[in-house]
């Protein structure tokens, strides 16, 4: 199918969003973060009358992020602003964790499928305000949602380049993150262990040069150009599905998991040549024991 | 305390005075001596422990040496990282300052260098354990009896705790469950960190007041952990490590069976569950910290930051200005976080060794900046300065630079290395290009009427139709972007510069152009 069917959530506003996404990671919320909230948002909306709707995969474009640390004008490393709460029954301070938290301005892209019930045909405004009202009682990535602009339905022809470039204008000014595992992949394949390929690429690199006149001068680069950060993407099964005491719900299967950590790209989406290059969507590889969010055009 | 002096020099002075009654002296000018430290290390170095554990005073006084630090306050955890033992196996050039504080040529300090080679450094860990807070002048932990008992409560401690990877107080003190422990996964080439990808570690979930089951699990003997001796049943290795008969070393594999099989496959509330649509329905996954691997990235960053003789020589390079014929790296951004607060035992066998761990940023680029302002007369040269792109000029000088071809763009792969450094100040420029959008829209700013009109087209806010729907400001906004390329080249670069011509010009335009629409 060339045409992609889009709804698009402008400018979401979230407060105190979850910015501790990983055990390795501070900052922008997990991918996971995001597919579930759209897997919620479908749930909510399949509920409501639109039962064939699917929402796919989906793009995230970051237009700020306010991140919650603290760091002092001495200091080389942050820590994380947290608030205390909340308090155990007897009013005392609990046992500690710190907890990371960032506000966010952010737009979801949502790639959809109907099913061939053309359901919007008619009722595009009807849509429209459902989705706002589920909006309104949701959360994104553990935060509140402020605010958002009027939601917004698009068809873009994958094969007509100027209707790509015109709808990734119109996300501007904003940065959408892309998957780079293939970055980890070459330099595990040289031998590298996941920790030191993921530094690898995230270490900045010093050196210096003298000019005929004896002038030093230092400058600093990474191993690979563009906007590159760790994000997690996926959790990674470390025990076999059993029931479990205390899990939550005990007609689910269950097993404890660890999170994933690969490496992302943040990209102004006027470099998208593919909407596929920036939707993410859900992929199961048990075998392996892997539960990921991976991007639709496979790296 | 003494401050100023490392710590090595101040348990040598120590030693110096302790053991020796002529305390061994070498002449400075004008007929003054002073202590000759080479000599006094040599002395002590010499008699490095036989055993797993030093049998007497002399093999005491090596150790002491060994595990002392180059820091001047006094350290609390042994670290082999920082110990005098691992300076000189890598050679660090720490050493450099030791020897100056010591007054030792470079001779000499290699002759001590290669005695600290030649001592087990496995030694050392079990020697700061066993020694624990007695004064080094009082020591009797190490005469077999006193021994025995010390492991014998430890043993009797251990079936308080379970062998875990996975610690549930690391992601809340309250979680007792789970208890997990699985080391078995398999490595894959999959871009991804998790375990089986990268080396871990055990941890123990203890009692705070009983770590010590953590610190003696943790030694090695014959390069192998003392908990994989008691999972294979080397009763042998152990008996002989701690001298002891073999009925006692079996019974502690024994006693110490418990902490490595009581693993609780149970959940807890303040866990987070989460559930994962698969193609059957759902899963549902309580998501738990790999603390060996978080404690291994922090290793890891530590040594590339800190510790490595690169990072060490680089930092002071660049601080004094002098020319070294290598890189150093620096992973920068890092939040640093820890669990159990002031009491960092209460999580974890591997929380209190590490005590904290280093976040990674993840961060998108902001269209937010504190220098931004509304450009009064031209918006290159204001906000747009070449010196924020210093990096891409003298990359792409580089390029110019090299000498197998005449022409300053020449093959393929050049060129493609040009237009990458090109579009990165096409990226920059579009970025602070929003900035000044955001700026002005967000504030009573308006755009100044001396801006030449293309510019005001480009950056105001009302003038957005306009740009949707004509060009002919955009074509101006292309060409000068190129022509101001080119002259920041010049003017970061000053008298180095390459001389650009028509040719370079119209490559610069051309990928300037291809960025025609975003730069709408």
């Amino acid at each position: 199918m060339s045409q992609k069917r889009l709804l698009v959530l402008p400018h979401i506003k979230v407060h105190n969003a979850n910015a501790l996404s990983s055990p390795f990671t501070i900052g922008f919320p997990a991918m996971t973060a995001w597919l579930g909230f759209t897997h919620a948002l479908q749930r909510k909306l399949n509920a409501s009358g639109y039962e064939e709707l699917e929402l796919t995969s989906v793009a995230v474009i970051s237009h700020h992020m306010d991140l919650q640390t603290y760091k002092g004008s001495d200091d080389f490393v942050s820590s994380i602003v947290g608030t205390g709460n909340p308090l155990d029954k007897d009013g005392t301070r609990s046992a500690f964790i710190e907890e990371a938290r960032c506000h966010l301005d952010v737009t979801l892209v949502i790639e959809y499928d109907e099913h061939d019930s053309e359901i919007f045909e008619d009722e595009v405004e009807a849509f429209i305000q459902l989705t706002e009202q589920h909006l309104h009682t949701m959360k994104l990535a553990g935060g509140d949602i402020l605010d958002f602009n009027q939601p917004q339905l698009h068809f873009v022809d994958e094969y007509e380049t100027a209707q790509i470039r015109k709808f990734t204008r119109s996300l501007m000014p904003g940065y959408a993150i892309i998957e780079r595992r293939e970055l980890m992949q070459e330099s595990m394949q040289n031998g590298n262990d996941a920790l030191a390929a993921m530094l690898e690429y995230l270490q900045v690199n010093h050196q210096c040069e003298q000019d005929d006149d004896d002038n030093i001068t230092w400058t600093s680069y990474r191993k690979t150009a563009g906007w590159i950060v760790p994000i997690a993407t996926g959790f990674h099964g470390i025990s076999e599905l059993s029931e479990a005491k205390n899990q939550r719900d005990p007609d689910t299967p269950h097993r404890f998991a660890e999170a994933i950590v690969t490496l992302g790209e943040f990209k102004m989406p006027y470099q998208i040549k593919s909407l596929d290059d920036m939707l993410w969507h859900y992929h199961t590889d048990l075998e392996n024991n892997l539960y990921l969010c991976q991007q639709n055009n496979k790296i | 305390m003494e401050t100023g002096k490392t710590e090595l020099r101040r348990n040598l002075d120590k030693l110096i005075k302790l053991r020796l009654e002529m305390p061994p002296k070498k002449e400075v000018k004008n007929g003054k001596s002073e202590t000759d430290y080479f000599k006094a290390l040599t002395h002590f170095l010499k008699k490095y422990p036989t055993g797993y554990l030093p049998n007497d005073k002399k093999e005491c006084d090596s150790s002491l040496l060994m595990v002392s630090t180059n820091f001047t306050s006094v350290v609390s955890t042994y670290k082999y990282e920082n110990t005098f033992k691992f300076y000189c196996e890598i050679e660090h050039p720490v050493l450099d300052e030791i020897a100056k504080d010591l007054s030792l040529s470079s001779t000499e300090m290699s002759e001590i260098m290669s005695l600290a080679k030649s001592f087990e450094v496995e030694k050392l860990e079990a020697y700061y354990l066993f020694k624990d807070n007695t004064k080094h002048d009082n020591l009797n932990t190490f005469s077999s009896e006193g021994l025995v008992e010390v492991i014998d409560k430890i043993a009797a401690d251990s079936k308080h705790g379970t062998i875990v990877t996975h610690p549930a107080k690391m992601s809340q003190p309250s979680c007792k469950y789970p208890r997990i422990s699985v080391d078995d996964f398999e490595s894959a080439n999959d871009g991804f960190i998790r375990s089986g990808n990268a080396a871990s570690y055990f941890d123990l979930h203890i009692n705070a007041n009983k770590l010590k089951v953590f610190k003696f699990l943790s030694l090695s003997v014959n390069r192998l952990q003392v908990i994989e001796h008691i999972k294979r049943g080397n009763v042998k290795v152990i008996s002989e490590a701690f001298k002891v008969e073999i009925e006692k070393a079996e019974q502690w594999v024994e006693d110490f069976q418990h902490c490595i099989t009581s693993q609780v496959n149970k959940s807890h509330p303040l866990i987070k569950q989460v559930y994962f649509p698969v193609a059957t329905g759902y899963h549902q996954l309580s998501l738990l910290t790999p603390a060996g691997l978080v404690f291994n990235l922090k290793n890891k960053i530590e040594w590339i930051n800190k510790r490595s003789p690169k990072a060490y020589l680089g930092r002071q390079a660049q601080i004094n200005n002098v020319k070294v014929p290598y890189s150093y790296s620096s992973v920068m951004n890092l939040t640093v976080t820890k669990h159990g607060g002031d009491h960092p035992k209460n999580i974890s066998g591997l929380n209190n060794k590490f005590q904290s761990y280093y976040l990674l940023l993840s961060s998108p680029p902001s269209f937010k900046h504190s220098e931004i302002r509304v450009p009064k007369k031209s918006v290159f040269g204001e906000t747009i300065s070449p010196w924020y792109c210093r990096e891409i000029f003298y990359a792409i000088h580089k390029i110019f630079q090299t000498p197998y071809e005449r022409s300053p763009i020449p093959n393929k792969n050049m060129r493609k290395g040009v237009s990458n450094h090109i579009q990165k100040y096409i990226d920059f420029i579009i970025n602070r290009v929003w900035s000044i959008r955001l700026l002005l829209s967000e504030s009573d700013i308006s755009i100044s009427a001396s801006l030449p009109k293309y510019q005001q087209v480009w950056l105001a806010p009302e003038h957005q139709e306009e740009r949707e729907k004509t060009d002919e400001w955009l074509d101006k906004v292309v060409n000068e972007i190129a022509i101001s390329f080119i002259k920041g080249y010049q003017k970061v670069l000053g008298k180095q510069a390459e001389k650009l011509g028509d040719s370079e010009l119209a490559h610069i335009k051309k990928v300037v152009g291809e960025n025609k629409e975003a730069l709408r």
